[in-house]
């Protein structure tokens, strides 16, 4: 039994993975209605390239200003500090001369899209600005071009967080993931000496780094398959020591308990 | 609306390939590769059984809207749930549907001992849906992605952009929520 420690924020206590057995198999539509959903929605992606979302009427479409004045309601404070650099700097631009490191990736067709839209160049500019967050762009559904038009996002609620100072770095997470999808699928074929490449290779790049938990428990496995027992032992003490009520603990608890 | 729940066929594997056509590239392909787990992270996520596909389209569609913003050298599967996400918390804000009954309608009849499995399966199923209703969106999300994608805390950390130890806690909270509804759940229906 693992003493557990509440004020551990990395201390889970107690879990039975068991409990969630019987939803873990995908639940996907049948052959007949993903045939159907994909029809669907060729129809709407189709009527939309042919007729882009569109105000009718000038009275009902929202006044340029009007719709600067709810981004930058939205973004008052991020507007008002920016605005007052570039008062101290003498740098104050125009919204087109935004840096592009801001906007998301637009394909020339959604730019036309834009403009058949109704929008101007220095509109496309604005929304393109203002709206999307490279965070938007990469993780979630960012507020675009459809959001715009409708006139009626809340990015004060809707936008995804920008992350944070303690929110894993997006690059070296994505290597590592990748480096430990490689080690977890060769095992699940039975390569365990493949797993031990990769795990190797995660080491040695991260040794310390954000999946390193997720790399210990898989060596142990690796190793219990190749019949390692003595390294394979050495190595989960060490995570038992490192990780006394790691997420994985339980995974090298069953792994050790084969060569008991 | 439609009724959804009469095709829903519980076959896919579990997770989903990672490697799959990117949503730039074929975007038809990319829905055959994916639809499953659009599916299922819907319903997961609290999305009834009756709403499934209109909100899977919904999906897709804000999909295909930014699917030039995907960056091909991350992971698919994380990008995938983000819009599922942002579909079910929409979802969830409309009251509306909260007033529908969940209508199972299409139950096989139980006269085989494999039908009696697969009825029991999906019971079981349902019963770990009701739990989850137990949790509010922010620690279902935690708990889906991990529990049942596999992802590492800190890819759930940024995928939904919040800090590690928050996942953390979110997930620790979930896991103890669960786990008591999930017994509640068993109470109601007399299962020990």
């Amino acid at each position: 039994m693992t003493a557990h420690d509440p004020q551990d924020p990395h201390d889970l206590g107690e879990w039975d993975p068991s409990l969630l057995d019987a939803a873990r198999a995908l639940e996907g539509p049948s052959d007949a209605l993903e045939r159907r959903l994909l029809a669907r929605l060729e129809g709407t992606i189709a009527s939309e390239i042919a007729a882009p979302p569109r105000v009718d009427s000038v009275a009902e479409r929202p006044s340029l200003g009007a719709r600067v004045a709810r981004v930058v309601r939205a973004h008052a404070a991020g507007v008002l500090v920016a605005f007052a650099a570039g008062v101290l700097t003498g740098r104050v631009t125009k919204s087109t001369d935004a840096p592009q490191s801001l906007t998301a990736p637009r394909s020339a067709r959604d730019l036309a899209l834009l403009r058949d839209a109704g929008a101007s160049i220095s509109e496309i500019a604005v929304i393109d600005v203002v709206v999307v967050s490279p965070a938007d762009a990469a993780y979630g559904p960012a507020v675009g071009l459809e959001d715009a038009s409708r006139g009626a996002p809340d990015v004060r609620t809707s936008a995804p967080r920008r992350p944070t100072a303690r929110t894993p770095e997006p690059e070296d997470l994505t290597a590592e993931t990748h480096l430990m999808d490689m080690a977890r699928s060769a095992l699940a074929r039975g390569r365990a000496e493949a797993a031990m490449d990769a795990i190797d290779q995660h080491a040695r790049a991260f040794a310390q780094g954000q999946l390193a938990e997720d790399r210990e428990s898989l060596a142990v496995q690796a190793l219990v398959t190749l019949g390692r027992r003595e390294q394979a032992t050495r190595r989960a003490e060490a995570f038992r020591r490192r990780w006394p009520s790691g997420l994985y603990r339980p995974r090298v608890e069953a792994a050790i308990a084969l060569i008991r | 609306m439609t009724d959804s729940s009469a095709a829903a066929t519980p076959t896919r594997a579990s997770p989903p390939a990672l490697v799959s056509p990117l949503p730039g590239e074929d975007f038809a392909a990319f829905f055959r590769a994916t639809s499953a787990y659009v599916w299922s992270s819907l319903r997961r996520l609290g999305v009834g059984v009756a709403d499934l596909e209109d909100q899977s389209h919904e999906t897709f569609l804000a999909m295909y809207r930014h699917r030039a913003a995907f960056d091909a050298a991350r992971p698919l599967r994380p990008w995938v749930f983000a819009f599922a996400l942002r579909v079910a918390a929409d979802y969830r804000k409309q009251a509306w549907h909260r007033r529908r009954p969940e209508t199972l309608t299409h139950e096989p009849p139980a006269t085989t001992p494999a039908a009696d499995d697969l009825v029991a399966e999906r019971q079981q199923r349902e019963m770990i849906h009701e739990a989850l209703d137990a949790l509010d969106l922010d620690r279902r999300a935690v708990l889906v992605m991990h529990e049942l994608d596999g992802e590492a805390i800190p890819v759930v950390a940024q995928t939904l952009e919040i800090p590690l130890n928050t996942a953390y806690s979110r997930l620790r909270s979930a896991r103890e929520q669960f786990s008591a509804a999930l017994k509640r759940a068993q109470a109601r229906r007399g299962e020990p």
